[in-house]
């Protein structure tokens, strides 16, 4: 996908927030890297693309972290693969992310509309 | 926050010790994606060939992704090391010979540390296992008219416990020995008298049965025994039912209430602890100097509170017992210092003689490290050449330096583990009872410790220069240009500055030890007044008091002795002392001049004083500088009374108090 950004272009993502997008996808259901990554692209209505290389080391950073687990599990196309879900840790860091976003766009906001 | 460190270490864990796991699953996951991917664009009609194609082209680098997924586990860093443990091991096979002679080097280095770091341990580190050490106090009765008196009297200890507050509790204790009987055989024994809170003062319980009960009375204390790990051993085989048994002690029953833990010498190593107490008229007593008292100094009390205190209670003594006390001051000095003071600056010149041998031993080491280094250039600018940093060439150079010094000190923990029982086996039990601790001295896991920390800091030591020049970036190119020599010079220069270092170490080392060796000569050749050189035999006799009551009982079976002794073929003369000359035992007396105006006994001369039967001075080849020696004829009153001088002793006393 990362070929088609001339004809799609798709926003750059700034330092961490893919932690907490990942946390986000989670939030609903235990999924594998593939469909993390498909969920963020299509709930953005394609805006979001989160880069293929950081995409696994930011799951294992997580992972050793202790905000997600991960599952062998069977794919929805029968085949072995990698399930992430949030734990109870993670589900707070969710929660506390999620806040400090909402306050720094929140606040960009409001300097960008100040003028 | 815990719970992120637990996963985090569990995580680690297992990218340690499951990495062959986790390699595969990360190249597992990594497939599925991609293959995920391409079924994607299958179902979009693209052909099976070409989705996989496409998917990986999208997917990029798998490689770099896995490194960038290793880097997360965080332990990079240990697998580096691992790597450069195994590469330095390799290399020092391929020279055995400069291994060998490293490793020996630093073996003899770390053992000799090693071993008086043993000596230093038990005796100034772990031979006062006392609860909060730095609130225990040595207090001591001192005179000006009498320098070695530095014990306490019952006068004073109880007027001690009476009138001071700055002390949560204060303890007494007196030297005793005795002969502990039984059926097979009677030994000698060595133990203390302490007042019953001796051991709650010092925070210590008997690891069987208990201590001596505080309120109990002096009746109920008198036939109550503790005794020590080392005799249970030894005369009780260990029996864990001992408490409550009787043992005779000196021809009275004593019921054994404890046994206390193994390591416990406190004053010095001892076979047993009895019970002190003090009668009605002790309180009177404040001349009878051979108490010694120590304090726990109470919650929140300075030592400079606890002086004040201790000279307003001697002032007082002073004007209530003019006679006894007079001059007599109270002073306090930490438990530590008290015990130690002796044998301190000795243990810390042995340390630091050790310690100058290691710094040679790093001279030595870095030298020939230097040496090698210059071999290796070659090998030094290909790792430089193949993209090696300077900091990880240096780093890997400092690998090697500590494995260097690890195998030295196994070595030398192997030494240290040899030595140690030799050098517990040098000081006779006879005098070794009076070092405080030095029955505990054995190779340990602390004496283990100190050798790897000892090397892994010597590595840095000897390691540093070489790896800095090593890896110093113009060393490289300068190889890379013109081959090898071109560093020649400067690394000579190092190198000698090193022999230089290493040469005044040795010198100091030597010159010390030729000033120690000409301070035991000295003392050798010290005129003790004696002449008993190798034709002395002594034996000590430990009459038991119930049966050898009075002077009569006694002295029969000492002149029986004497006459019979001295009837053995080749035994010239025969005599009997209280103390043997030159031992630890010394008991004082005060004397006045006839002739000369009395002196009050507080502040009378002192001089030690021996009891002895006729042939003492010859035996011991004393000359006699008037007069003559006692005869059997001599009775108590008639003793008194001969005029004899022993030369050292007088003129020291009377010449200081003219």
């Amino acid at each position: 996908m990362q070929g088609d950004y001339l004809t799609n272009p798709s926003l750059d993502l700034p330092q961490g927030t893919v932690d907490l997008l990942i946390l986000k996808a989670l939030s609903l259901q235990p999924m594998h890297g593939w469909a993390i990554a498909q969920r963020i692209h299509q709930v953005s209505r394609t805006a979001l693309e989160i880069p293929q290389g950081s995409l696994y080391p930011a799951l294992h950073r997580l992972e050793r972290r202790g905000w997600i687990r991960a599952e062998w599990g069977i794919s929805e196309n029968n085949r072995k693969a990698k399930f992430y879900q949030l734990t109870r840790t993670g589900r707070k860091q969710l929660v506390a992310e999620s806040e400090d976003w909402a306050r720094l766009t929140a606040a960009v906001a409001l300097v960008l509309d100040m003028g | 926050m815990l719970n992120e460190l637990w996963s985090d270490l569990r995580y680690r864990a297992r990218a340690l010790f499951r990495r062959r796991a986790m390699e595969q699953e990360l190249d597992a996951e990594l497939r599925f994606h991609i293959d995920r991917q391409a079924e994607e664009y299958q179902r979009a009609g693209v052909q099976p060939h070409e989705a996989l194609r496409r998917a990986r082209l999208e997917f990029g680098g798998v490689e770099r992704i896995k490194e960038e997924s290793r880097d997360v586990r965080g332990t990079s860093a240990l697998e580096t090391t691992a790597q450069d443990v195994h590469h330095a091991l390799r290399s020092l096979r391929k020279s055995p010979g400069f291994t060998l002679a490293v490793v020996l080097t630093l073996a003899l280095g770390i053992g000799a540390c090693t071993t008086i770091f043993g000596a230093v341990d038990a005796v100034l580190l772990r031979s006062l296992p006392f609860r909060n050490l730095d609130r225990l106090l040595a207090v001591t009765v001192v005179s000006d008219h009498c320098a070695a008196c530095d014990n306490s009297t019952p006068g004073h200890y109880l007027a001690l416990r009476e009138r001071t507050r700055a002390f949560a509790s204060l303890a007494g204790y007196g030297s005793w020995s005795g002969t502990l009987e039984g059926p097979e055989q009677a030994e000698h024994v060595d133990g203390v008298t302490v007042t019953p809170n001796f051991f709650s003062t010092l925070g210590l319980a008997p690891a069987i049965g208990r201590m001596f009960e505080v309120d109990s009375s002096s009746a109920a204390l008198e036939h109550e025994v503790l005794i020590g790990d080392a005799l249970w051993r030894r005369r009780f085989a260990g029996d864990p039912n001992i408490v409550g048994s009787t043992i005779t002690l000196s021809g009275s029953p004593y019921t054994v209430v404890g046994v206390m833990p193994a390591g416990f010498e406190f004053p010095t190593s001892n076979d047993l602890w009895l019970p002190l107490t003090f009668d009605a008229a002790a309180v009177n007593d404040l001349s009878s100097h051979w108490l010694r008292v120590i304090g726990r100094l109470a919650p929140g009390v300075s030592a400079v509170q606890v002086q004040r205190e201790l000279d307003a209670l001697s002032a007082t003594l002073e004007e209530t017992y003019p006679d006894q006390a007079k001059g007599w001051r109270i002073v306090s000095e930490p438990l530590s210092d008290s015990i130690l003071y002796e044998v301190r600056p000795f243990f810390m010149l042995l340390m630091g003689a050790a310690l100058s041998v290691m710094l040679i031993v790093c001279a030595n080491v870095a030298n020939l490290l230097l040496a090698r280094t210059s071999a290796r250039e070659r090998e030094i600018a290909v790792r430089c050449a193949l993209g090696a940093g300077r900091w990880r060439l240096a780093r890997y150079l400092l690998t090697e330096s500590i494995v260097l010094a690890l195998l030295g000190a196994t070595g030398g923990a192997l030494l240290a583990w040899w030595s140690v029982p030799l050098l517990r086996g040098s000081i006779p039990a006879s005098l070794s009872r009076f070092v405080p601790g030095w029955g505990g001295l054995a190779m340990n896991e602390r004496a283990l410790a100190f050798s790897v920390l000892l090397a892994i800091l010597s590595a840095f030591i000897f390691g540093a220069l070489p790896a800095l020049r090593a890896s110093r970036p113009e060393l490289a190119t300068s190889l890379k240009e013109g081959g090898h020599g071109a560093t020649g010079s400067r690394g000579g220069r190092l190198r000698h500055a090193l022999v230089v270092t290493e040469f005044g170490l040795a010198l100091v080392l030597l010159v010390s030890a030729a000033l120690m060796i000409r301070s035991v000569r000295n003392l050798l050749a010290i005129d003790t007044g004696i002449r008993a050189e190798q034709h002395v035999l002594t034996m000590s006799l430990e009459l038991p008091k119930n049966r050898y009551e009075g002077a009569t009982r006694a002295g029969a079976l000492y002149t029986r002795l004497r006459s019979e002794v001295g009837a053995v073929p080749g035994v010239r003369s025969v005599s009997a002392v209280t103390t043997l000359p030159l031992s630890h035992d010394r008991n004082f007396a005060s004397f006045n001049v006839s002739g000369r105006p009395p002196i009050p006994r507080a502040n009378a001369p002192t001089a030690v004083s021996l009891i002895v039967m006729p042939g003492y001075f010859q035996t011991f080849g004393i000359p006699l500088l008037a007069g003559r020696d006692f005869t059997a004829h001599d009775d108590s009153a008639a003793e008194r009374s001969s005029e004899w001088s022993y030369e050292t002793r007088c003129v020291s006393c009377c010449g200081g108090r003219r």
